[in-house]
Protein backbone atom coordinates (compact mmCIF):
# COMPACT_ATOMS: atom_id res chain seq x y z
CA UNK A 1 0.00 0.00 0.00
CA UNK A 2 1.10 3.51 -0.73
CA UNK A 3 0.93 6.39 1.67
CA UNK A 4 -2.06 8.62 1.24
CA UNK A 5 -2.51 11.20 -1.44
CA UNK A 6 -5.88 12.19 -2.80
CA UNK A 7 -7.31 14.04 -5.77
CA UNK A 8 -9.81 16.68 -4.63
CA UNK A 9 -10.79 18.21 -7.95
CA UNK A 10 -10.39 18.00 -11.71
CA UNK A 11 -11.29 20.44 -14.48
CA UNK A 12 -10.81 20.25 -18.25
CA UNK A 13 -11.53 22.68 -21.05
CA UNK A 14 -13.75 21.66 -23.87
CA UNK A 15 -11.58 20.10 -26.53
CA UNK A 16 -11.72 21.98 -29.82
CA UNK A 17 -9.88 21.97 -33.15
CA UNK A 18 -8.69 25.53 -32.66
CA UNK A 19 -9.21 27.83 -29.71
CA UNK A 20 -8.51 30.99 -31.66
CA UNK A 21 -9.61 33.34 -28.89
CA UNK A 22 -7.40 31.97 -26.11
CA UNK A 23 -3.60 32.14 -25.89
CA UNK A 24 -1.97 29.33 -23.91
CA UNK A 25 -2.00 31.24 -20.61
CA UNK A 26 -5.70 32.04 -20.99
CA UNK A 27 -6.46 28.41 -21.70
CA UNK A 28 -4.64 27.39 -18.53
CA UNK A 29 -6.25 30.15 -16.48
CA UNK A 30 -9.64 28.75 -17.46
CA UNK A 31 -8.92 25.34 -15.90
CA UNK A 32 -7.06 26.64 -12.84
CA UNK A 33 -9.80 29.16 -12.01
CA UNK A 34 -12.38 26.42 -12.57
CA UNK A 35 -10.52 24.11 -10.22
CA UNK A 36 -10.36 26.68 -7.40
CA UNK A 37 -14.07 27.25 -7.82
CA UNK A 38 -14.82 23.52 -7.83
CA UNK A 39 -12.71 22.76 -4.74
CA UNK A 40 -13.10 25.96 -2.73
CA UNK A 41 -9.33 25.97 -2.18
CA UNK A 42 -7.67 29.41 -2.39
CA UNK A 43 -4.54 29.92 -4.47
CA UNK A 44 -2.63 31.02 -1.33
CA UNK A 45 -3.15 27.54 0.14
CA UNK A 46 -1.53 25.79 -2.84
CA UNK A 47 2.17 25.51 -2.18
CA UNK A 48 3.38 23.36 -5.07
CA UNK A 49 2.69 22.94 -8.78
CA UNK A 50 3.84 20.55 -11.47
CA UNK A 51 3.03 21.44 -15.07
CA UNK A 52 3.29 19.43 -18.27
CA UNK A 53 4.07 21.06 -21.60
CA UNK A 54 6.33 20.38 -24.54
CA UNK A 55 8.64 22.98 -26.02
CA UNK A 56 8.31 21.70 -29.58
CA UNK A 57 4.51 21.94 -29.45
CA UNK A 58 4.53 25.38 -27.81
CA UNK A 59 7.19 26.64 -30.20
CA UNK A 60 9.32 27.96 -27.35
CA UNK A 61 11.78 26.57 -24.86
CA UNK A 62 11.09 26.49 -21.11
CA UNK A 63 7.44 26.33 -22.14
CA UNK A 64 6.29 26.19 -18.50
CA UNK A 65 7.17 29.87 -18.18
CA UNK A 66 4.24 30.72 -20.46
CA UNK A 67 1.95 29.57 -17.68
CA UNK A 68 3.80 30.23 -14.45
CA UNK A 69 1.62 33.20 -13.41
CA UNK A 70 -1.66 31.48 -14.19
CA UNK A 71 -0.80 28.31 -12.28
CA UNK A 72 -0.01 30.51 -9.27
CA UNK A 73 3.69 29.67 -9.28
CA UNK A 74 4.85 33.18 -8.34
CA UNK A 75 7.63 32.60 -5.77
CA UNK A 76 6.43 29.04 -5.18
CA UNK A 77 7.85 25.61 -5.98
CA UNK A 78 7.05 24.85 -9.61
CA UNK A 79 8.42 21.98 -11.68
CA UNK A 80 7.71 20.89 -15.23
CA UNK A 81 7.65 17.59 -17.06
CA UNK A 82 8.06 17.51 -20.83
CA UNK A 83 5.94 14.41 -21.32
CA UNK A 84 2.32 13.43 -20.86
CA UNK A 85 0.63 15.21 -17.93
CA UNK A 86 0.06 11.89 -16.16
CA UNK A 87 3.77 11.99 -15.36
CA UNK A 88 3.29 15.44 -13.83
CA UNK A 89 0.58 13.93 -11.65
CA UNK A 90 2.84 11.08 -10.52
CA UNK A 91 5.61 13.58 -9.76
CA UNK A 92 3.15 15.80 -7.89
CA UNK A 93 1.82 12.86 -5.86
CA UNK A 94 5.40 12.03 -4.85
CA UNK A 95 5.82 15.61 -3.62
CA UNK A 96 2.83 15.17 -1.33
CA UNK A 97 3.82 11.66 -0.20
CA UNK A 98 7.23 13.07 0.75
CA UNK A 99 5.42 15.26 3.24
CA UNK A 100 6.75 18.41 1.62
CA UNK A 101 3.45 20.00 0.55
CA UNK A 102 -0.25 20.12 1.46
CA UNK A 103 -1.59 20.82 -2.03
CA UNK A 104 -0.04 20.27 -5.43
CA UNK A 105 -1.63 21.67 -8.56
CA UNK A 106 -1.15 19.60 -11.72
CA UNK A 107 -1.74 21.25 -15.09
CA UNK A 108 -1.18 20.13 -18.69
CA UNK A 109 -1.82 22.15 -21.81
CA UNK A 110 -1.31 21.92 -25.55
CA UNK A 111 -2.60 23.79 -28.56
CA UNK A 112 -1.97 21.44 -31.43
CA UNK A 113 -3.54 24.01 -33.74
CA UNK A 114 -0.63 26.42 -33.38
CA UNK A 115 2.05 24.28 -35.00
CA UNK A 116 2.00 21.58 -37.62
CA UNK A 117 1.69 18.13 -36.04
CA UNK A 118 3.23 16.26 -38.96
CA UNK A 119 6.28 18.57 -38.81
CA UNK A 120 6.58 18.78 -35.02
CA UNK A 121 6.42 15.04 -34.53
CA UNK A 122 9.25 14.52 -37.01
CA UNK A 123 11.56 15.88 -34.32
CA UNK A 124 10.81 12.82 -32.13
CA UNK A 125 12.70 10.62 -34.56
CA UNK A 126 16.35 9.68 -34.87
CA UNK A 127 18.09 12.43 -36.86
CA UNK A 128 20.54 10.06 -38.60
CA UNK A 129 18.57 7.11 -39.88
CA UNK A 130 14.95 8.23 -39.68
CA UNK A 131 14.41 11.96 -40.08
CA UNK A 132 15.72 12.08 -43.65
CA UNK A 133 12.86 9.70 -44.52
CA UNK A 134 10.22 12.12 -43.21
CA UNK A 135 8.84 9.81 -40.53
CA UNK A 136 6.36 11.30 -38.10
CA UNK A 137 3.85 10.23 -35.48
CA UNK A 138 1.12 9.52 -38.03
CA UNK A 139 3.37 7.21 -40.06
CA UNK A 140 4.49 5.36 -36.93
CA UNK A 141 0.84 4.94 -35.88
CA UNK A 142 -0.06 3.46 -39.27
CA UNK A 143 2.89 1.07 -39.11
CA UNK A 144 2.01 -0.05 -35.59
CA UNK A 145 -1.68 -0.41 -36.42
CA UNK A 146 -1.04 -2.70 -39.39
CA UNK A 147 1.51 -4.73 -37.44
CA UNK A 148 -0.81 -5.12 -34.47
CA UNK A 149 -3.92 -6.19 -36.37
CA UNK A 150 -1.89 -8.66 -38.39
CA UNK A 151 -0.36 -10.31 -35.31
CA UNK A 152 -3.63 -10.17 -33.34
CA UNK A 153 -5.48 -11.78 -36.24
CA UNK A 154 -8.13 -9.08 -36.54
CA UNK A 155 -8.93 -6.64 -39.33
CA UNK A 156 -9.68 -2.96 -39.82
CA UNK A 157 -13.32 -3.63 -38.96
CA UNK A 158 -12.18 -4.19 -35.37
CA UNK A 159 -10.56 -0.75 -35.44
CA UNK A 160 -13.81 0.70 -36.77
CA UNK A 161 -15.71 -0.89 -33.88
CA UNK A 162 -13.41 0.80 -31.35
CA UNK A 163 -13.96 4.12 -33.09
CA UNK A 164 -17.71 3.62 -33.25
CA UNK A 165 -17.96 2.76 -29.55
CA UNK A 166 -15.91 5.77 -28.46
CA UNK A 167 -17.63 8.33 -30.66
CA UNK A 168 -20.95 7.03 -29.37
CA UNK A 169 -19.76 7.33 -25.74
CA UNK A 170 -18.50 10.86 -26.45
CA UNK A 171 -22.08 11.95 -27.16
CA UNK A 172 -22.51 11.94 -23.38
CA UNK A 173 -19.35 13.98 -22.83
CA UNK A 174 -19.94 17.70 -23.33
CA UNK A 175 -16.18 18.32 -23.43
CA UNK A 176 -15.55 15.96 -26.35
CA UNK A 177 -14.43 17.44 -29.65
CA UNK A 178 -15.93 14.81 -31.92
CA UNK A 179 -18.88 12.51 -31.26
CA UNK A 180 -21.73 10.84 -33.07
CA UNK A 181 -23.31 7.67 -34.32
CA UNK A 182 -20.98 6.66 -37.11
CA UNK A 183 -21.68 3.47 -39.00
CA UNK A 184 -18.82 1.01 -39.42
CA UNK A 185 -18.91 1.64 -43.16
CA UNK A 186 -18.62 5.39 -42.62
CA UNK A 187 -15.60 4.88 -40.39
CA UNK A 188 -13.93 2.48 -42.81
CA UNK A 189 -14.67 4.74 -45.79
CA UNK A 190 -13.50 7.95 -44.08
CA UNK A 191 -10.44 9.59 -45.68
CA UNK A 192 -7.25 7.71 -44.95
CA UNK A 193 -5.04 8.92 -42.10
CA UNK A 194 -2.18 6.43 -42.43
CA UNK A 195 -3.58 3.13 -43.62
CA UNK A 196 -5.09 0.99 -42.19
CA UNK A 197 -6.14 3.95 -39.99
CA UNK A 198 -8.78 6.31 -41.35
CA UNK A 199 -9.39 9.84 -40.06
CA UNK A 200 -12.13 8.44 -37.80
CA UNK A 201 -9.71 5.93 -36.26
CA UNK A 202 -7.26 8.67 -35.27
CA UNK A 203 -7.82 11.46 -32.77
CA UNK A 204 -8.26 14.83 -34.50
CA UNK A 205 -5.94 17.77 -33.98
CA UNK A 206 -7.08 19.36 -30.75
CA UNK A 207 -6.55 22.24 -28.30
CA UNK A 208 -7.19 21.95 -24.58
CA UNK A 209 -5.96 21.92 -21.00
CA UNK A 210 -6.58 19.95 -17.84
CA UNK A 211 -5.95 20.70 -14.16
CA UNK A 212 -6.15 18.51 -11.05
CA UNK A 213 -5.58 19.30 -7.41
CA UNK A 214 -3.79 16.80 -5.17
CA UNK A 215 -3.97 16.98 -1.39
CA UNK A 216 -2.32 15.36 1.58
CA UNK A 217 -4.13 13.00 3.97
CA UNK A 218 -4.66 15.79 6.54
CA UNK A 219 -6.38 18.00 4.01
CA UNK A 220 -8.43 15.17 2.46
CA UNK A 221 -11.03 14.82 5.21
CA UNK A 222 -12.62 18.20 4.51
CA UNK A 223 -13.54 17.10 0.98
CA UNK A 224 -15.70 14.07 1.86
CA UNK A 225 -16.64 12.04 -1.23
CA UNK A 226 -14.98 14.64 -3.42
CA UNK A 227 -11.63 13.23 -2.26
CA UNK A 228 -10.56 10.22 -4.34
CA UNK A 229 -7.59 8.14 -3.25
CA UNK A 230 -4.63 7.49 -5.55
CA UNK A 231 -4.25 3.83 -4.65
CA UNK A 232 -1.36 2.94 -6.94
CA UNK A 233 0.96 4.35 -9.58
CA UNK A 234 3.39 2.74 -12.01
CA UNK A 235 5.79 3.82 -14.76
CA UNK A 236 7.81 1.85 -17.26
CA UNK A 237 9.87 2.77 -20.30
CA UNK A 238 10.60 0.41 -23.18
CA UNK A 239 13.25 0.41 -25.91
CA UNK A 240 13.03 2.75 -28.87
CA UNK A 241 10.26 1.82 -31.33
CA UNK A 242 12.51 0.02 -33.82
CA UNK A 243 14.09 -2.08 -31.10
CA UNK A 244 10.96 -3.76 -29.77
CA UNK A 245 7.90 -5.72 -30.85
CA UNK A 246 5.25 -3.13 -31.76
CA UNK A 247 2.46 -5.68 -31.43
CA UNK A 248 3.12 -5.85 -27.69
CA UNK A 249 3.03 -3.22 -24.92
CA UNK A 250 5.44 -4.75 -22.44
CA UNK A 251 6.21 -1.43 -20.73
CA UNK A 252 2.54 -0.89 -20.04
CA UNK A 253 2.17 -4.43 -18.74
CA UNK A 254 4.97 -3.71 -16.26
CA UNK A 255 3.68 -0.26 -15.31
CA UNK A 256 0.22 -1.72 -14.70
CA UNK A 257 1.60 -4.56 -12.61
CA UNK A 258 3.47 -2.10 -10.39
CA UNK A 259 0.37 0.05 -9.96
CA UNK A 260 -1.98 -2.90 -9.27
CA UNK A 261 0.46 -4.37 -6.75
CA UNK A 262 0.79 -1.08 -4.86
CA UNK A 263 -2.97 -0.64 -4.86
CA UNK A 264 -3.71 -4.22 -3.84
CA UNK A 265 -6.24 -4.28 -6.68
CA UNK A 266 -6.56 -6.76 -9.51
CA UNK A 267 -7.75 -5.94 -13.05
CA UNK A 268 -11.05 -7.76 -12.50
CA UNK A 269 -11.96 -5.20 -9.82
CA UNK A 270 -11.72 -2.24 -12.18
CA UNK A 271 -15.04 -0.51 -12.91
CA UNK A 272 -13.78 2.18 -15.28
CA UNK A 273 -10.66 2.30 -17.45
CA UNK A 274 -9.65 5.47 -19.21
CA UNK A 275 -7.06 4.50 -21.81
CA UNK A 276 -4.87 6.94 -23.76
CA UNK A 277 -5.64 5.66 -27.21
CA UNK A 278 -5.37 8.36 -29.83
CA UNK A 279 -5.41 5.62 -32.44
CA UNK A 280 -7.98 2.82 -32.47
CA UNK A 281 -5.51 -0.07 -32.32
CA UNK A 282 -3.97 1.38 -29.15
CA UNK A 283 -7.14 0.80 -27.14
CA UNK A 284 -7.06 -2.91 -28.02
CA UNK A 285 -3.33 -3.27 -27.33
CA UNK A 286 -3.31 -1.19 -24.15
CA UNK A 287 -6.49 -2.71 -22.70
CA UNK A 288 -4.83 -6.10 -22.98
CA UNK A 289 -1.65 -4.83 -21.27
CA UNK A 290 -3.80 -3.35 -18.49
CA UNK A 291 -5.15 -6.86 -17.89
CA UNK A 292 -8.71 -6.01 -18.96
CA UNK A 293 -8.89 -8.81 -21.53
CA UNK A 294 -6.77 -11.43 -23.22
CA UNK A 295 -5.88 -11.20 -26.89
CA UNK A 296 -7.70 -14.42 -27.68
CA UNK A 297 -10.91 -12.92 -26.26
CA UNK A 298 -10.81 -9.87 -28.56
CA UNK A 299 -12.86 -11.14 -31.46
CA UNK A 300 -15.62 -12.31 -29.13
CA UNK A 301 -15.55 -9.08 -27.09
CA UNK A 302 -15.77 -6.97 -30.23
CA UNK A 303 -18.76 -8.96 -31.45
CA UNK A 304 -20.76 -8.13 -28.30
CA UNK A 305 -23.53 -5.55 -28.34
CA UNK A 306 -21.35 -3.46 -26.03
CA UNK A 307 -17.90 -4.00 -27.54
CA UNK A 308 -14.98 -4.52 -25.14
CA UNK A 309 -17.30 -4.55 -22.15
CA UNK A 310 -16.40 -7.31 -19.74
CA UNK A 311 -16.64 -5.96 -16.22
CA UNK A 312 -14.81 -2.74 -16.97
CA UNK A 313 -16.34 0.19 -18.85
CA UNK A 314 -13.61 1.37 -21.22
CA UNK A 315 -13.33 5.06 -22.08
CA UNK A 316 -16.81 6.28 -21.08
CA UNK A 317 -15.52 9.78 -21.97
CA UNK A 318 -14.86 8.68 -25.56
CA UNK A 319 -11.12 8.92 -24.98
CA UNK A 320 -8.46 10.69 -27.03
CA UNK A 321 -9.73 9.26 -30.33
CA UNK A 322 -12.57 11.78 -29.98
CA UNK A 323 -10.10 14.65 -29.48
CA UNK A 324 -7.52 15.34 -26.77
CA UNK A 325 -4.21 17.03 -27.44
CA UNK A 326 -0.92 15.33 -26.79
CA UNK A 327 0.50 16.08 -23.30
CA UNK A 328 -3.04 16.59 -21.99
CA UNK A 329 -4.47 13.20 -23.01
CA UNK A 330 -3.10 11.08 -20.14
CA UNK A 331 -3.81 13.66 -17.44
CA UNK A 332 -7.33 13.97 -18.84
CA UNK A 333 -7.71 10.21 -18.32
CA UNK A 334 -6.96 10.70 -14.61
CA UNK A 335 -9.41 13.61 -14.53
CA UNK A 336 -12.10 11.41 -16.08
CA UNK A 337 -11.35 8.62 -13.59
CA UNK A 338 -11.62 11.13 -10.76
CA UNK A 339 -14.96 12.49 -12.02
CA UNK A 340 -16.32 8.94 -12.22
CA UNK A 341 -15.36 8.05 -8.64
CA UNK A 342 -16.44 11.41 -7.21
CA UNK A 343 -19.77 10.82 -9.00
CA UNK A 344 -19.31 14.05 -10.93
CA UNK A 345 -19.26 12.57 -14.43
CA UNK A 346 -22.73 13.77 -15.41
CA UNK A 347 -24.31 11.94 -18.34
CA UNK A 348 -21.25 9.72 -18.78
CA UNK A 349 -21.33 8.55 -15.15
CA UNK A 350 -20.78 4.80 -14.69
CA UNK A 351 -23.19 4.00 -11.85
CA UNK A 352 -21.55 2.84 -8.64
CA UNK A 353 -17.96 3.08 -9.92
CA UNK A 354 -15.53 2.34 -7.09
CA UNK A 355 -12.22 1.67 -8.85
CA UNK A 356 -10.79 3.42 -11.91
CA UNK A 357 -7.61 2.92 -13.91
CA UNK A 358 -6.12 5.83 -15.85
CA UNK A 359 -3.41 5.38 -18.43
CA UNK A 360 -1.01 7.73 -20.21
CA UNK A 361 1.78 7.30 -22.74
CA UNK A 362 4.60 9.34 -24.25
CA UNK A 363 7.05 8.78 -27.08
CA UNK A 364 7.00 6.99 -30.42
CA UNK A 365 4.46 4.14 -30.34
CA UNK A 366 4.04 4.49 -26.58
CA UNK A 367 7.66 4.04 -25.53
CA UNK A 368 6.96 5.34 -22.02
CA UNK A 369 3.89 4.18 -20.12
CA UNK A 370 2.17 5.30 -16.91
CA UNK A 371 -0.72 3.89 -14.91
CA UNK A 372 -2.63 5.48 -12.03
CA UNK A 373 -5.21 3.53 -10.02
CA UNK A 374 -7.92 5.44 -8.20
CA UNK A 375 -10.20 4.19 -5.45
CA UNK A 376 -13.41 5.87 -4.31
CA UNK A 377 -13.18 7.52 -0.90
CA UNK A 378 -10.16 8.87 0.88
CA UNK A 379 -9.51 5.94 3.22
CA UNK B 1 -14.05 38.75 -24.76
CA UNK B 2 -13.00 40.12 -28.12
CA UNK B 3 -14.73 38.46 -31.04
CA UNK B 4 -11.39 38.09 -32.74
CA UNK B 5 -7.90 37.49 -31.50
CA UNK B 6 -4.83 37.84 -33.65
CA UNK B 7 -2.56 35.00 -34.67
CA UNK B 8 1.07 35.90 -35.33
CA UNK B 9 2.82 33.72 -37.90
CA UNK B 10 6.45 32.78 -37.43
CA UNK B 11 8.82 30.08 -38.58
CA UNK B 12 11.64 28.74 -36.42
CA UNK B 13 14.72 27.58 -38.29
CA UNK B 14 17.64 26.29 -36.27
CA UNK B 15 20.46 24.54 -38.13
CA UNK B 16 22.00 21.65 -36.16
CA UNK B 17 25.08 19.52 -36.52
CA UNK B 18 24.17 16.30 -34.74
CA UNK B 19 27.12 14.23 -33.52
CA UNK B 20 26.58 10.74 -34.89
CA UNK B 21 28.87 8.84 -32.50
CA UNK B 22 30.91 5.77 -33.41
CA UNK B 23 28.09 3.27 -34.03
CA UNK B 24 26.03 5.45 -36.34
CA UNK B 25 29.19 6.69 -38.08
CA UNK B 26 30.11 3.10 -38.92
CA UNK B 27 26.61 2.55 -40.24
CA UNK B 28 26.59 5.65 -42.44
CA UNK B 29 30.11 4.94 -43.67
CA UNK B 30 29.12 1.38 -44.54
CA UNK B 31 26.17 2.54 -46.64
CA UNK B 32 28.58 4.19 -49.09
CA UNK B 33 29.91 0.68 -49.85
CA UNK B 34 26.47 -0.99 -49.86
CA UNK B 35 27.17 -2.46 -46.44
CA UNK B 36 24.57 -2.55 -43.68
CA UNK B 37 26.24 -2.49 -40.27
CA UNK B 38 24.56 -4.05 -37.23
CA UNK B 39 25.62 -3.91 -33.58
CA UNK B 40 25.94 -7.08 -31.51
CA UNK B 41 25.62 -7.01 -27.73
CA UNK B 42 28.36 -9.14 -26.18
CA UNK B 43 26.01 -10.31 -23.43
CA UNK B 44 22.57 -10.96 -24.96
CA UNK B 45 23.75 -11.25 -28.54
CA UNK B 46 21.00 -8.96 -29.80
CA UNK B 47 21.74 -7.63 -33.27
CA UNK B 48 20.37 -4.19 -34.07
CA UNK B 49 20.12 -2.13 -37.26
CA UNK B 50 20.58 0.82 -37.07
CA UNK B 51 23.42 -0.17 -34.74
CA UNK B 52 23.41 0.82 -31.08
CA UNK B 53 26.32 2.10 -28.97
CA UNK B 54 24.79 0.65 -25.83
CA UNK B 55 22.53 -2.27 -25.06
CA UNK B 56 19.79 -0.87 -22.86
CA UNK B 57 18.58 -4.35 -21.93
CA UNK B 58 21.97 -5.44 -20.56
CA UNK B 59 23.21 -1.93 -19.75
CA UNK B 60 26.58 -2.27 -21.37
CA UNK B 61 28.55 -0.61 -24.15
CA UNK B 62 28.62 -2.37 -27.51
CA UNK B 63 31.95 -2.95 -29.22
CA UNK B 64 31.08 -5.52 -31.89
CA UNK B 65 29.78 -4.55 -35.30
CA UNK B 66 29.07 -6.86 -38.22
CA UNK B 67 27.63 -6.35 -41.64
CA UNK B 68 24.33 -8.01 -42.44
CA UNK B 69 22.31 -8.82 -45.53
CA UNK B 70 20.28 -6.18 -47.34
CA UNK B 71 17.42 -8.66 -47.49
CA UNK B 72 14.76 -9.03 -44.89
CA UNK B 73 11.11 -9.44 -43.99
CA UNK B 74 8.46 -6.75 -44.18
CA UNK B 75 6.92 -6.38 -40.71
CA UNK B 76 4.49 -3.61 -41.60
CA UNK B 77 3.81 -0.83 -44.09
CA UNK B 78 1.70 2.30 -44.39
CA UNK B 79 1.14 5.39 -46.47
CA UNK B 80 0.47 8.75 -44.84
CA UNK B 81 -2.55 10.40 -46.40
CA UNK B 82 -1.42 12.97 -48.93
CA UNK B 83 2.06 11.48 -49.10
CA UNK B 84 3.51 9.85 -52.15
CA UNK B 85 5.78 7.34 -50.42
CA UNK B 86 5.10 4.03 -48.77
CA UNK B 87 6.82 3.39 -45.46
CA UNK B 88 7.78 -0.03 -44.16
CA UNK B 89 9.33 -1.68 -41.15
CA UNK B 90 11.89 -4.22 -42.22
CA UNK B 91 13.57 -6.90 -40.17
CA UNK B 92 16.84 -7.63 -41.92
CA UNK B 93 17.99 -11.24 -42.00
CA UNK B 94 19.93 -12.20 -38.91
CA UNK B 95 18.89 -9.13 -36.90
CA UNK B 96 16.55 -8.69 -33.94
CA UNK B 97 15.39 -5.11 -34.52
CA UNK B 98 13.59 -3.38 -37.35
CA UNK B 99 14.53 -0.63 -39.74
CA UNK B 100 12.06 1.97 -40.96
CA UNK B 101 12.44 2.84 -44.63
CA UNK B 102 10.59 3.34 -47.88
CA UNK B 103 9.03 0.38 -49.62
CA UNK B 104 8.70 0.44 -53.37
CA UNK B 105 6.30 -1.63 -55.39
CA UNK B 106 2.60 -2.06 -55.74
CA UNK B 107 0.56 -1.49 -52.60
CA UNK B 108 -1.91 -4.23 -53.45
CA UNK B 109 0.82 -6.84 -53.71
CA UNK B 110 2.56 -6.06 -50.44
CA UNK B 111 1.92 -8.44 -47.57
CA UNK B 112 3.29 -8.52 -44.09
CA UNK B 113 5.89 -11.25 -44.03
CA UNK B 114 6.97 -10.83 -47.64
CA UNK B 115 10.66 -10.77 -48.47
CA UNK B 116 12.19 -7.45 -49.43
CA UNK B 117 15.64 -6.31 -50.51
CA UNK B 118 17.46 -3.00 -50.35
CA UNK B 119 17.66 -1.00 -53.57
CA UNK B 120 20.87 1.00 -53.63
CA UNK B 121 21.24 4.44 -55.08
CA UNK B 122 24.13 5.37 -57.34
CA UNK B 123 26.43 8.11 -56.02
CA UNK B 124 26.14 7.19 -52.35
CA UNK B 125 27.13 9.81 -49.76
CA UNK B 126 26.87 8.02 -46.43
CA UNK B 127 23.20 8.68 -45.71
CA UNK B 128 20.20 6.50 -44.97
CA UNK B 129 18.98 7.75 -48.35
CA UNK B 130 21.81 5.79 -50.00
CA UNK B 131 19.19 3.07 -49.85
CA UNK B 132 16.42 4.13 -52.22
CA UNK B 133 14.03 1.82 -50.46
CA UNK B 134 13.15 -1.84 -50.15
CA UNK B 135 11.44 -3.73 -52.94
CA UNK B 136 9.52 -6.95 -52.76
CA UNK B 137 11.47 -9.99 -53.92
CA UNK B 138 8.74 -12.60 -53.61
CA UNK B 139 7.77 -14.79 -50.73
Amino acid sequence: MMGRVVIVGAVQTRYEPRKAHQAINELVYEVVAGLLKQTGVRMQEIDSMVTASQDAWDGKTISSMSVNEVVGAYLKSEAKVAADGIQALIYGAARILAGAFDYTLIVAHCKESEGQPDEITKVMFDPFCERPLGLNDAVAAGLQARRYISVAGIDSRALALVSQKNHRSAKRNPLAQRSGDYSLDEILAAPSFADPLTELMAGPRSDGACALLLASAEKAAAFGDRAVCIAGMGNSTDSYWTDRDLSEAEALRQAAQRAYTKAGISPDQVDVAEISARYAHEELLYGEALGLWKREELSALLAEKNPLRKRTKVNPSGGPITGNPTTVAGLARVAEGYLQLAQLAGDRQVPGAQVAVAHGASGVCGQSQSVVILRRGNA
Amino acid sequence: MAAESWAVHQKIEIPFQYTAGPAVTRFLEGLKDKLIVASVCSKCGRRSVPPLSFCGRCWRPIAEFISVSGEGTLLSFTRRAGGDVLYGMIQLEGTDSSLAHYVTGEVGRLRIGCKVAAVWRAGRTGSILDIEGFREVGN
